[in-house]
């Protein structure tokens, strides 16, 4: 991940939910959990560039631009 | 870093994936949204003070520290995102880490590359489960009506 952007969000672990939470003051605050997620356990491909713009939204933002593109199509006529 | 991203789960979704109490009050928001932009009212899970349930609220992208006095204050997206090494000592983001933290629902987001000139193209990054999963924010309490922002925390 690190190879488009040095810093990415930290995503955390289901197992840690209630450590991160938790609302009691303690002198062992939970900073070892901002660290990067397993990056296996990640895919990225690229996104359509109409993400851009914050008034484009639907599920085609998260496809490539060419399979989000509306197709045409013509008959050939001889 | 940029800042955008994908809640793909309606309220009842997220509710259910990460254990948190369906919530009194109604909370307006799309089923889906592809292209969550900062300053804008989101989903997220905190736990409640007189239950210690967690609770899903909603809440401003981009933290309104406690001691703002005017929203004019707070500039362009600066308090989006909080930066790890500067969790501990910054005004902004100290308290909120001892006892403010929450998890912000998400099903993918965006980056775009630090390198190169506009436009640049965007990438969009899931995990390979597909699953929806949570960032790591904070939020904070602000006086006047606009109660509650949060940020999320890069590594």
């Amino acid at each position: 991940m690190s190879r488009i952007h040095p810093r990415m969000p930290v995503i955390l672990h289901p197992r840690d939910y209630d450590r991160w939470l938790d609302r009691e003051e303690t002198e062992l605050l939970p900073f070892d959990l901002l660290r990067p997620f397993e990056s296996e356990a990640m895919e990225m491909r690229e996104a359509n560039p109409k993400v851009n713009n914050v008034r484009n939204n639907g599920p085609e933002l998260l496809q490539q631009a060419e399979q989000a593109a509306e197709s045409g199509f013509s008959c050939l006529a001889c | 870093m940029c800042g955008r991203y994908v809640r793909r789960s309606d309220k009842q979704k997220i509710a259910e994936h990460l254990h948190a109490n369906p919530t009194p009050q109604d909370l307006p928001m799309p089923a889906a949204d592809y292209n969550v932009a900062p300053t804008t009212h989101q989903p997220i899970i905190r736990q409640s003070r007189e239950t210690g349930e967690r609770e899903m609220i909603l809440g401003r992208w981009g933290l309104i520290p406690f001691f703002t006095k005017d929203l004019k204050e707070i500039k362009g997206l600066s308090t989006i995102n909080a930066r790890a090494e500067t969790i501990a000592t910054s005004r902004t983001w100290r308290e909120p880490m001892k006892k403010r933290r929450c998890l912000i629902p998400v099903n993918a987001f965006y980056e775009w590359p630090k390198e190169g000139k506009p436009p640049k193209q965007p990438y969009a990054f899931e995990l390979t489960t597909g699953s929806l999963f949570a960032f790591a924010g904070i939020w904070d309490a602000w006086k006047d009506g606009e109660a509650t922002g949060f940020s999320r925390t890069p590594s």
